[in-house]
């Protein structure tokens, strides 16, 4: 009897590691098709359909503008996490689905809106928001927006490189980029970190370097000037 | 039946592991893949690189033996274009451990010094003999990279650099044991790199722009507690609920910094005020979203009030952006009438219920002085003539702008459009020369004040 029950036990237990090896190997990112999504920066009357929605259902308690910025940016996050959906705040197939509205193909501009033609900074403000989120969400505001002023900092310095996504994706600048985390949906407060970051606002006075000084592996940045302590980084030039 | 049940299980089992085996074998395809393409990417930006550098060097060196002002224009160009692909590719490079700061300045500003001398050129002025002798020293430099870097190329012919341990190398061990002691190449570099001068020209990434004098500060020192004073006053004293001192910043200008809890719903609002002069530097609330019930132009004028009662009174609008609950606006100061871009301080007001939840003034305080500025050669008339013909111009006014290199041109602004878009040119009231364009794009919630 004492021998049957170990060969059950092993089989079982290899079993168990067998299938849960099978089910973490399996689901390679997914990418879905977002031909007409709806995010972040847009406007026209699809976001108006999605705000109406949101409102009536609690979600949002913003003014209905046709404007998707951050109020209505939280909104859907609450409403795609309510609904099992990714909170990803982007109104694609799924989401799009459960609120009941029909994204067609064309875009989501409003032709009747003003023409807002050649590149508006929607796409920097979004990646910028992104590795503020990454690296110091959690820190107060003030911190978030010293992270992104470090960034742009580091954009018009000559010992960087020169453009907003070669200074983010530097290869071991912000460990966060490189584990990963950058591709998180930022939340609202990274998005008006980024905003104010471009807008010139720079807590740090002119900061290239921030390290957690609980964390920090790199001996080097020690001995870097300290200009201001927020929250739990140390901005140095 | 005790034998039959252990042939079923053993048979599962033998099924399961090697379900694993084959899931484990594509894994592992899959990691080489990726392992590849990344190499791949690391050794296309290497040879770049060198590539690059290579270039420059050449290109520096007719620099040295031509003397015709229109082929240094192309020379010029091409080595500034050569430089911004350089410095792109050693961003590429997995060699944060190493710090290469040094060795991108000298390219950043090698690739600016020349785009500054071909702008000269294209303006007429020749290139100085100083100008010379700097870019004869630039040569000279480029061709000490330029070989190690091919050197470090034809190294790696008998077997690549493994980019992948060099990026997986824990900065520790960089100093003590690197994984490929060939990458000491790239440490010789920014040895050399840090025995360049300083190169001061007029170009942004000049040596001069990293030293800030700010020149509106004043001379009169404040202690803390003077700081604190002054922290509390520009809320008002009974909006204060408390305040403690809190940090230092230690930038080009000086400043105390607290934390303040509001008597307004307990906003948390971080506030500096500096240490020469006693003015406020920035203030910024601990940011939440905020309801919209006041219109932007109500939020305007509290905001404008609110300057002007903190002692602007020539401050006027320039920007401004609303959103999420959020009014942010720009203000230039004015002088006989003449917009101070330079001078400019930022403000952030609640659509809630009106309540500052930021203010920035450090441009101000860096730039601002009574200036002595210069009568403009040029009439309104003439400027409006000068304009380009297919510019509909709405309205004309003179305007102080600020340089890429902190100087200080005065302008006539003119906005005008040109079918559906809107542009600002900027036309230098002594010179004549057209010193900007800038187009006014309506993003969402922004719009231009003139």
């Amino acid at each position: 009897m004492k021998h049957y029950r170990k060969i059950i036990i092993s089989i079982f237990l290899t079993l168990v590691i067998c299938t849960s090896l099978f089910l973490t190997g399996s689901g390679h990112a997914q990418t879905t098709q977002n031909t007409s999504a709806l995010y972040w920066g847009q406007q026209g009357d699809k976001v108006i359909e999605v705000q109406v929605k949101l409102k009536n259902w609690g979600y949002y308690d913003g003014i209905v503008d046709g404007i998707y910025l951050g109020i209505t940016f939280e909104a859907v996050r609450s409403f795609q996490r309510k609904n099992g959906l990714t909170p990803d705040g982007v109104v694609g197939q799924d989401t799009s689905a459960a609120l009941g509205i029909v994204l067609d193909g064309s875009s989501a501009m409003n032709s009747s809106q003003p023409v807002s033609r050649g590149d508006d900074n929607r796409g920097t403000i979004y990646l910028l928001a992104q590795a503020v989120y990454a690296e110091a969400r959690g820190e107060p505001y003030v911190g978030q927006v010293a992270v992104a002023a470090v960034i742009l900092n580091r954009v018009g310095n000559y010992a960087f490189p020169n453009t907003i996504p070669g200074v983010i994706f530097q290869p071991g600048a912000f460990t966060a980029v490189d584990d990963g985390q950058i591709n998180l949906a930022p939340d609202s407060s990274a998005l008006s970190a980024a905003r104010d970051a471009l807008n010139g606002w720079d807590p740090t006075g002119g900061a290239i370097y921030y390290y957690n000084p609980a964390t920090s592996t790199s001996a080097w940045i020690w001995s870097r000037p300290v200009l201001i302590v927020i929250g739990r980084h140390r901005f140095a030039t | 039946m005790q034998v039959k049940r252990i042939r079923i299980f053993s048979a599962i089992l033998g099924i399961f592991l090697v379900g694993s085996l084959v899931w484990g074998y594509r894994e592992y395809r899959l990691e080489q893949n990726y392992r590849t393409y990344l190499q791949n990417q690391y050794q296309k930006s290497f040879y770049e690189l060198a590539d690059h550098v290579g270039n420059l060097e050449t290109k520096l060196s007719k620099l040295m033996v031509t003397a015709a002002p229109k082929q240094n224009i192309l020379l010029l160009n091409d080595i500034w274009r050569q430089s911004n692909a350089a410095e792109m590719n050693l961003g590429q490079l997995p060699l944060a451990h190493l710090s290469l700061n040094k060795t991108a300045q000298f390219i950043n500003q090698l690739g600016d010094f020349c785009y500054y001398l071909s702008r000269n050129a294209a303006d007429g002025k020749p290139a100085s003999r100083n100008d010379m002798e700097r870019l004869k020293k630039l040569h000279d430099n480029s061709i000490l990279l330029n070989n190690e870097l091919k050197n470090l190329v034809a190294k790696s012919g008998q077997k690549d650099l493994d980019w992948i341990a060099i990026r997986n190398q824990k900065p520790q061990q960089v100093a003590k044991s690197p994984v490929d002691a060939r990458i000491a190449t790239f440490t010789k570099i920014e040895k050399m790199a840090a025995d360049y001068p300083s190169l001061i020209y007029d170009g942004p990434f000049s040596s001069s722009m990293d030293k800030i004098e700010p020149k509106g500060l004043g001379t009169k020192d404040v202690s803390p507690t003077e700081a604190q004073t002054i922290a509390t006053n520009f809320f008002g004293k009974d909006m204060v609920r408390n305040i403690s001192k809190a940090g230092e910043l230690n930038g080009p200008i000086k400043a105390w910094g607290f934390t303040v809890t509001s008597n307004n719903q307990n906003h948390k609002q971080d506030i500096y005020v500096t240490k020469k002069g006693g003015h406020v530097l920035w203030m910024m609330e601990e940011a939440t979203t905020y309801s919209r019930k006041l219109t932007v132009e109500q939020c305007a004028k509290l905001a404008e009030d609110f300057l002007k009662a903190k002692g602007f009174p020539d401050i006027t609008a320039t920007y401004r952006q609303y959103y999420d609950g959020i009014t942010v606006i720009n203000y230039a100061d004015k002088q006989n009438n003449i917009i101070l871009y330079p001078d400019l301080i930022k403000v952030k007001i609640s659509m809630e219920d009106g309540h500052i939840i930021g203010y920035d003034a450090q441009n101000y305080l860096v730039s601002h002085v009574v200036r002595q500025l210069p009568k403009p050669k040029l009439t309104e008339a003439q400027v409006r003539a000068m304009v380009s013909g297919n510019l509909k111009i709405q309205s004309i006014r003179l305007a102080l702008i600020p340089t890429d290199t902190r100087g200080e041109k005065l302008c006539y602004e003119c906005k005008g459009s040109y079918g559906k878009d809107n542009f600002i040119v900027y036309i230098n009231a002594v010179t004549g020369k057209e010193e900007n364009i800038l187009k006014i794009i309506d993003t969402i919630n922004g719009n231009l004040i003139l």
